[in-house]
C-alpha cells in the first residue's frame, strides 16, 4: 500500500475514533514506510510524508480521546454498580420476621 | 460486546450502547425488587395483624367453648390458682396448708480464715450428698474457693458460695430446686467421715389436704392434680380456703376488649394498603380477600342464641366511616348467668357461632399455610430470582470494565507506535528536504 493511501486510513480512523480501524492504519503505514527507500526524491514524495506526519498527529490525538473516554465510561459504570450495589444492600433491613 | 466495532463507527457511540446496555436492566430490576421486597414487608406485617385478630378469636372462642371458666381463691395469701382449660364450673376446698415447699440451704460448721488458703479438709478428699446421690471429689487445693468452684462443677443440683463475715468466711450450700432433701458435705468419707456443713434446713415439701386427701410435693406449683386449674401454694393456713371454676364476665370482657384493639389494627393495616397512597398491597387480592372477611364478621347475626344475637349485644359496634370498632364493657359486666350463657353461646367455639371466624383468618394468617404465608414465599422466590438477575447484570459490568481496561491499554500501546512512526517519519522529511531544497523542512 502506498503512503497516501495509509494516510486516508488514519484519517478516517481518528475521525471514527475507532481503535481497530487505527490499528490497521498503523499497520498499512508501517508497510507503506517500509517501502519508501526504492522511491526516488520528489516533491510529491515530499508532500505525501508530510501529510502522513499530519495524520499521525492526528491518530495520536484520537487515541488519547479514545482513552479519555474510556476512563469516563469506565467510572460511570462504576458509579452504576456502586451505586446499584448499595440500593441493594439497604433492603436487607427491611425484612421482617413473618414467624413472629 | 464488542468495544471496537466497524471502522466507521462512532466509538462513542459503542461505548454509550455498552453502559446502557448495563444500566438498563439494572435499573428496571432494581425498581423490581424494590417492589417485590416492599410487598413482601408489607405482607409480613398485614400476617401479624391477621394472627393478633385470629389469636383473640380463637381466645374468644375457647371461652364460648369452656363457658368462659375463670378461677378464684377465697384466700390469695395462702393460695393462687388459675384457670388453665377447666370446661366446668366446680368447687375445690384445701383443708389446710402445713407447710410450703423451700429450698435446702446449709452453712459450714465454722468458718475459714482465708478463703484461699486456709484449709477445709483434713485430706483432701471430699463427699457430697445432695438427696440419693453421692458425689465423691478430691480437692485441688485444700481452700474454701477452690471447694465451691469444685462443688458448683460437679451440677449436683446445689449451688455453693462463700458467706463473708466479720468472724471469717463460711460455705453456702443451697439446693436449686424447693422440696425435702438431704443436703451434706463430708470430710474424709473414706476415714473420719465428718459432715462439715449444718443440718438444720435440708428444705422441705409442700404439704397441704385437698378436699381430705393429704399431698406432699416438692413444690408449690401444683398443676397435675386438678384438671385446667394451676394453683401455687403461697403460705400456711389451718383454714380452709375454697377454690372456684366458674363463668367469669371479666374473662369474657377482656377477650372483647383485646379483639376489638387487634381488629382496629387490622383495619388500619388495611386501610394502609387501599386508594392512592397506599402501600405495596395496593390492588392486590388479598386485601380484597381481607375486606370481605372482616366485613362478613361485622355483620355476623343468629336468631337462635337468646338475648345475645350479634356483637353489638356484646358491646362491640362498628364506625360506618373508617370500619373501626368499639367495645362497652358495661355490655357484658351487667349480664346476669342467663345472659351470660347466651353471650357464650353466641360466640360459640373454633367450629359454631362468631368462633368460627377464628378458622376464617387462620387461613389468612397461619405461618406455613396461610394464604398470606404463601404470598411471602412466593415474594420470597421473586426476589431470589431477580437478586440472581441482579447478579448477573453486575457480572456482565465487571466483563465490560475489564474489556475497557484491555481497550486503555491497546491505546497505550497504539499511540507509542504512532510516535514511533512518527519520529521515522520526521527523520525521513528532514532527509528528503535537505535532498530536494538543501535545508530541513519537517511542517507540511
Amino acid at each position: 500500500m502506498r503512503l497516501g493511501e495509509s494516510t486516508l486510513l488514519i484519517r478516517a480512523a481518528a475521525e471514527a475514533r475507532d481503535l481497530e480501524a487505527l490499528e490497521l492504519a498503523r499497520r498499512e503505514r508501517d508497510a507503506a514506510i517500509a517501502s519508501l527507500g526504492g522511491l526516488p526524491p520528489s516533491e510529491e514524495l515530499l508532500t505525501a510524508l508530510r501529510e502522513s506526519l499530519a495524520a499521525g498527529e492526528e491518530a495520536t490525538r484520537a487515541l488519547r480521546l479514545i482513552k479519555q473516554k474510556i476512563r469516563q465510561e469506565s467510572g460511570r459504570l462504576a458509579a452504576i454498580e456502586a451505586v446499584f450495589l448499595r440500593a441493594l444492600r439497604e433492603p436487607e433491613a427491611r425484612h421482617i420476621d413473618c414467624q413472629g | 460486546m464488542n468495544l471496537t466495532g466497524q471502522y466507521a463507527t462512532s466509538f462513542q457511540q459503542i461505548l454509550n450502547k455498552a453502559v446502557q446496555t448495563a444500566e438498563v436492566p439494572l435499573t428496571e430490576l432494581q425498581q423490581a425488587d424494590t417492589q417485590v421486597l416492599a410487598q413482601e414487608t408489607a405482607l409480613g406485617s398485614l400476617q401479624n395483624a391477621v394472627a393478633a385478630v385470629t389469636s383473640s378469636l380463637t381466645a374468644l372462642a375457647n371461652d364460648g367453648s369452656s363457658g368462659a371458666i375463670g378461677a378464684t381463691s377465697s384466700n390469695t395469701s395462702a393460695v393462687t390458682v388459675t384457670a388453665t382449660g377447666a370446661s366446668q364450673p366446680a368447687t375445690y376446698t384445701i383443708n389446710s396448708i402445713t407447710s410450703t415447699a423451700k429450698a435446702a440451704s446449709e452453712t459450714s460448721l465454722i468458718s475459714y480464715v482465708d478463703s484461699a488458703s486456709t484449709p477445709v479438709s483434713s485430706t483432701g478428699n471430699m463427699q457430697l450428698l445432695v438427696g440419693a446421690q453421692t458425689y465423691n471429689f478430691t480437692l485441688a487445693n485444700n481452700n474454701l474457693s477452690t471447694l465451691v468452684s469444685q462443688i458448683n462443677g460437679l451440677n449436683a443440683g446445689v449451688t455453693a458460695s462463700i458467706l463473708t463475715t466479720a468472724g471469717g468466711n463460711y460455705l453456702s450450700l443451697s439446693a436449686n430446686s424447693t422440696g425435702a432433701t438431704t443436703v451434706q458435705l463430708n470430710d474424709d468419707p473414706a476415714g473420719a467421715n465428718k459432715n462439715i456443713i449444718t443440718s438444720s434446713n435440708q428444705g422441705s415439701n409442700a404439704v397441704f389436704q385437698l378436699n381430705g386427701i393429704t399431698i406432699s410435693q416438692a413444690s408449690n406449683t401444683v398443676n397435675s392434680v386438678i384438671p385446667g386449674l394451676t394453683f401455687n401454694i403461697a403460705g400456711t393456713t389451718n383454714i380452709p380456703v375454697t377454690m372456684t371454676l366458674a363463668s367469669d364476665s371479666s374473662k369474657l370482657s377482656n377477650d372483647l376488649q383485646t379483639f376489638v384493639t387487634n381488629y382496629n389494627a387490622l383495619v388500619t393495616a388495611v386501610h394502609g394498603q387501599t386508594g392512592a397512597g397506599g402501600g405495596a398491597l395496593v390492588g392486590h387480592s388479598i386485601i380484597n380477600q381481607l375486606q370481605q372477611a372482616m366485613q362478613r364478621i361485622t355483620s355476623h347475626f343468629s336468631s337462635t342464641t337468646g338475648s345475645v344475637q350479634s356483637l353489638a349485644d356484646l358491646g362491640v359496634t362498628f364506625n360506618g366511616t373508617d370500619g373501626s370498632a368499639t367495645f362497652d364493657p358495661s355490655a357484658v359486666s351487667s349480664m346476669g348467668a342467663s345472659q351470660l350463657g347466651d353471650a357464650l353461646k353466641f360466640i360459640g367455639s373454633t367450629s359454631t357461632g362468631l368462633g368460627t371466624f377464628s378458622q376464617t383468618f387462620a387461613q389468612f394468617s397461619d405461618p406455613i399455610t396461610g394464604l398470606i404465608q404463601t404470598e411471602i414465599k412466593g415474594a420470597t422466590t421473586q426476589d431470589q430470582h431477580l437478586q440472581s438477575q441482579i447478579s448477573t447484570t453486575v457480572n456482565k459490568i465487571n466483563a465490560f470494565q475489564q474489556t475497557m481496561a484491555s481497550q486503555i491499554e491497546k491505546a497505550d500501546t497504539l499511540e507509542s507506535e504512532y510516535e514511533s512512526q512518527q519520529a521515522e517519519l520526521t527523520a525521513s522529511i528532514q532527509g528528503l528536504s535537505l535532498v530536494l531544497y538543501g535545508k530541513n523542512q519537517i511542517v507540511a
